[in-house]
């Protein structure tokens, strides 16, 4: 019955503690949080008057800090108390937390915590075989000279793979290093190997991917819910917004989810699709809507382009595939797929809940629909193009956009922090060497797949940021082995520069690669790793203030409240550092603060995140942007930010129809202002589904992957956390009982999965495998049925060591380098007994309230 | 979203809990955990202190506890209400036949909503919370199945002396606690 051995008192912050305000460090919700610092001796009362909560003890509902919200840190010689209180009078969360926010006090630089002891804190080079510690002269010389070497014939050589979400002042500054400094094109994000958008389809229809206001959820009358569950990876918005509204929820998953039974069991739709048939399912929704003549004609002839030749001056992808309307209405009803009938076939749903489901979304009766249409990575990371496009497709369709209780939005991951410091586009143009040929165009330059070109050797200095690519990419297991035959030629022998240098340049020229990690923990990338650079973690109010946005493009202001390691630096003074060694004379930032100021008044201007008017307000007010930010605190603002009689004003969302508070002149993101319908066409995916799908003979299953609702992301805190990774030990997977029992498989077994020929597009398959503990639950305890289907199995995307990448296969948009990361498959059999068999709980975690 | 008859769906009052207060949260399974409704003391030396240790009360007969059955009471403060009930399988720091015989804290560890009108014994589980739907693993310790709780339900210590279950002590803080045994009254112990 051990719990947390933290659990047995939380200490009351005085009424003179320090506060600061903050976003959860966690998810795209951007919940916001209160700060309370104080010394370790010191103790408020329980009295609301003596005390910095406000609350009278016994805490009542939402006021309370639970243990895990309290830590104590130690800097200078004396000791902290620090509680992180979920902030009971900001807009987005009401005091309410998940478990991810809720325990983050739990990861907080402590020798009182478990991660202490893996925080990187101080840099290292791979001397001999092992990490060695340097000094961060040495090391930074080695990056700026290595990068040097690397590029000396033409930029490629050098190689990117950064986060998006870290704040505006990170990614600018790395993006600054690699696209105006270095000038290399080869920049993959963090979950994706390229300079890509996630939502290629729903961007270049001209609408926005964040584009709609948490409020929406509450005031739509159905929620469409496509690739995502908001009960598991967005708790607050589901209680806040979804839970707290009516809508009727249509789910579209392949999987039973909480958010599934939650939407059958309040009136709405399960709709329970095939693996990867997204699109076939969307395009029938739209042709049932089209036939019913349910559609909104009025706003498909006001805002929707039906001029082929100004489609195709809107740039090579809508020449590729932007559509007029009747092009679109004849593809609808010209393929016979897309009838109910046939396409209940093909995506497993009944013909009759298709006809239902394009109801709900049309809302025939209604003058103006109240329809929300949410997606996440089920669809982004499957047909990238196709999935995304049916999505905007039906928004445009139904005139879903732009009003209370419409758009078209993603459910998202991590909060968005990105901000172009250098010319990405204009350097993929001229040095890019990916390109695509379609139906309409020919050889036009795309952003390249840098994860390739790691494998073919055009990278030679592979500079990895924030993420761990060995991990995170597709077919990992072979991408691995791949990048331990480029690491494993020469090796420094000493900790002198050109010692250093004379074995990297050995290593490239014999066709090798130098790695360097800049993290804040080790990770799989890390043992490849041949320079470590310790970086602060910012996120968890380290060092220096910071600026990101959630879903809802909420700005807000991360203010610093601790030290960290004291010899890690922020990520932006690391990339400044290295910009000035290779002859940067714009990157002599003193403060992040100096940097956001910088930002806000020379590159405000950011698509669509318009920030010009913090500078405005800061000018007409003497002071700062920064300081404009601190004042706006745990609200922040809404982007675009504009300046109204003095004061900044927000946007709740966009694409209203006078489109007053978009940048340009129209209501969507084209040089016409009006959307475009894109082309879904199931024939450009069909092939690769039917090489992919899973051998059934063979016993092979498909093998899906996401995210378990108090896991984050990589687990780069929660893997040293007891309380979050006690409940899964290890990596799980999900299997049906009669395809466990096949295998003679019981739940707390160790299984292995096999994919012995994983689809790679670029090069040989090969093969890919991880182990997982089997979580099968008895059917008398699915109370509200199996999550998993048959034929199907699910397992977390990123457990350490348990790597369910390795057997992802590696097909990328042709047009859209984005992989398909959902669609693995594999033979699954058991090893042996887990030590979990009596510990791991196998409850069903899909049981909603009735 | 209304039923037949009119009435506003759980789902509908349950979204304004999660916007209200604590009053407005007290007809639908929110559970104060004070014993000091009647009003707050008027300062920190009118509250009750600290008691020394955990109070040992006789809680139940195992005799009359089949699996399924539900007790409930208040412990170790008056007002911190606690459910205790037998399941079907061992279960860790369980007690009785079996070891199948546990209690807990009411309150969910998230926001303070009373769980004990969704212990399902046969099951093994409390939940979902009818605030946020946490639910918890009672043969596991009071682990978080799924939802967003931030700590394990607390779990009473039990042991069972001539064939009555004692409560003893708690592993885990109560939600709205700062100590356990801080800010209110201890149960009367048997003898007192």
């Amino acid at each position: 019955m051990a719990d947390n051995p933290n659990t047995n008192e939380v200490p009351i912050p005085p009424a003179d503690a320090e506060r600061s305000s903050r976003s959860c460090r966690y998810c795209i919700v951007g919940c916001s949080y209160e700060v309370f610092k104080w010394p370790v001796g010191e103790e408020g009362g329980p009295d609301a008057a003596d005390n910095a909560l406000d609350v009278d003890y016994p805490a009542g509902y939402g006021d309370w800090p639970s243990p895990n919200m309290h830590q104590i840190i130690e800097e200078n010689g004396q000791e902290y108390h620090v509680i992180f209180r979920p902030n009971p009078d900001a807009e987005v969360n009401n005091g309410s937390h998940s478990v991810r926010g809720g325990t983050q006090a739990q990861s907080l630089y402590s020798k009182h915590n478990e991660d202490y002891d893996d925080r990187l804190k101080q840099p290292q080079i791979r001397i001999g075989g092992s990490l060695t510690p340097v000094d961060w002269d040495t090391a930074l010389e080695v990056v700026a000279r290595v990068t040097e070497y690397a590029t000396r014939d033409e930029p490629n050589g050098y190689g990117m793979k950064m986060y998006a979400y870290q704040f505006v002042e990170n990614t600018f500054a790395g993006s600054k290093l690699i696209f105006d400094v270095i000038g290399s094109p080869n920049f993959g994000f963090h979950n994706r190997p390229a300079y890509t958008p996630e939502s290629p389809g729903v961007e270049h229809s001209g609408l926005y991917d964040w584009s709609t206001s948490y409020e929406d959820a509450a005031k739509a009358e159905t929620m469409v819910i496509a690739g995502g569950d908001p009960y598991e990876n967005q708790d607050v918005y589901f209680h806040e917004y979804v839970d707290a509204g009516s809508a009727d929820i249509i789910q579209i998953n392949p999987r039973r989810t909480f958010t599934a039974n939650y939407a059958e069991n309040n009136d709405g739709l399960f709709l329970q699709i095939n693996e990867a048939t997204d699109p076939v399912l969307l395009n029938a929704i739209a042709r049932h809507i089209v036939d019913q003549g349910w559609h909104d004609q009025a706003f498909v002839d006001e805002w929707v382009m039906d001029d082929r030749d100004a489609i195709d001056e809107e740039g090579w992808y809508q020449e590729e595939f932007g559509m007029t309307p009747d092009e679109y209405i004849d593809l609808l009803q010209s393929d016979d797929r897309y009838a109910p009938e046939n396409a209940a076939e093909i995506t497993g749903i009944d013909a009759t809940d298709i006809r239902d489901a394009a109801e709900r979304i049309a809302q025939p009766d209604s003058d103006q629909t109240q329809t929300l249409f949410t997606y996440e990575k089920g669809l982004i990371w499957g047909w990238s193009h196709e999935n995304t496009a049916a999505m905007a497709n039906l928004a445009l369709l139904t005139g879903s956009v732009g009003h209370e209780g419409t758009g078209i939005t993603r459910l998202g991951g991590h909060q968005e922090g990105w901000w172009e410091g250098g010319p990405g586009g204009e350097v993929i143009a001229e040095h890019s060497t990916q390109s695509f040929t379609g139906e309409h165009v020919e050889d036009v330059p795309i952003p390249p797949n840098t994860i390739e070109r790691v494998r073919n050797g055009e990278i030679d200095h592979w500079h990895v940021i924030g993420n761990d690519p060995l991990r995170h990419e597709h077919d990992t297991q072979s991408l691995r082995n791949r990048v331990r035959e480029r690491t494993s030629g020469s090796q420094p022998q000493t900790a002198d520069v050109g010692d250093i240098m004379a074995a990297f340049r050995e290593r490239i020229d014999d066709g090798g690669m130098v790695v360097t990690h800049q993290e804040i923990y080790p990770n799989s990338t890390t043992e490849y790793a041949d320079i470590v650079l310790p970086a602060k973690a910012v996120e968890a109010g380290e060092d220096s203030n910071h600026h990101r946005w959630n879903g809802e493009r909420r700005f807000r202001h991360y203010a610093s409240f601790m030290q960290g390691p004291p010899n890690a630096r922020p990520d932006w003074e690391i990339f400044a550092d290295i910009g000035r060694r290779l002859g940067a004379n714009d990157m002599d930032w003193e403060s992040s603060d100096d940097l956001f100021d910088h930002l806000a008044a020379e590159h405000g201007d950011s698509y669509p995140y318009h920030i010009e008017a913090l500078d405005e307000k800061a000018q007409q007010d003497g002071t700062t942007p920064t300081e404009v930010m601190r004042d706006l605190d745990a609200d922040g603002v809404r982007l675009p930010a504009r300046l109204e009689d003095g004061e900044i004003e927000g946007t709740p969302r966009l694409h209203t129809p006078d489109g007053e508070e978009m940048p340009g002149d129209g209501r969507f993101f084209t040089d016409s202002g009006k959307a475009i319908f894109m082309r879904v066409d199931w024939d450009r995916v069909a092939d690769v589904y039917e090489q992919l799908t899973p051998d059934c003979e063979a016993g092979e299953l498909w093998v899906t992957n996401g995210r378990l609702n108090r896991l984050w992301q990589n687990m780069y805190t929660h893997q040293r956390l007891e309380y979050i990774s006690k409940r899964y030990e290890q990596n799980v997977l999900q299997l049906h009982p009669n395809d466990a029992a096949e295998r003679d498989i019981e739940a707390g077994d160790l299984v292995e999965v096999i994919n012995d020929d994983v689809y790679n597009q670029y090069s040989e398959n090969e093969q890919g495998s991880f182990t997982a503990v089997a979580y099968v639950v008895d059917d008398e305890d699915a109370v509200q049925g199996q999550t998993v289907p048959e034929g199907l199995a699910f397992t977390y995307w990123l457990y350490p060591g348990q790597v369910a990448n390795d057997i992802v296969p590696g097909y990328l948009d042709p047009a859209n380098p984005n992989p398909g990361y959902k669609y693995a498959t594999g033979r699954v059999r058991r090893l042996g007994e887990s030590d979990q068999k009596d510990r791991m709980s196998f409850h069903p975690e899909n049981v909603a309230p009735e | 979203m209304k039923n037949d008859d009119g009435s506003i769906t759980r789902r509908r009052l349950l979204g304004a809990v999660g916007t209200a207060g604590a009053t407005s949260v007290a007809g639908c399974g929110f559970q104060a955990p004070t014993a000091e409704n009647s009003g707050p003391a008027e300062s920190p030396s009118e509250r009750v202190g600290r008691i020394e240790r955990y109070p040992r009360i006789r809680v139940a007969s195992v005799d009359e506890l089949s699996v399924g059955d539900t007790v409930e009471f208040e412990y170790p403060l008056d007002g911190s209400g606690t459910f205790l009930t037998r399941l079907s399988e061992a279960a860790n720091g369980g007690v009785g036949p079996g070891d199948g015989i546990v209690a807990f804290s009411n309150l969910c560890t998230h926001m303070g909503c009373a769980v004990s009108g969704n212990v399902e014994s046969d099951r093994g589980v409390a939940g979902p919370c009818p605030c946020h739907y946490t639910t918890f693993d009672l043969a596991k310790g009071g682990l978080v199945i799924m939802g967003p709780a931030t700590t394990d339900l607390p779990q009473v210590r039990l042991d069972v002396e001539d064939g009555d279950v004692f409560a003893t002590g708690m592993a885990g803080l109560v939600h709205g606690r700062r100590n356990n045994l801080a800010d209110g009254e201890p149960v009367e112990e048997e003898g007192e």
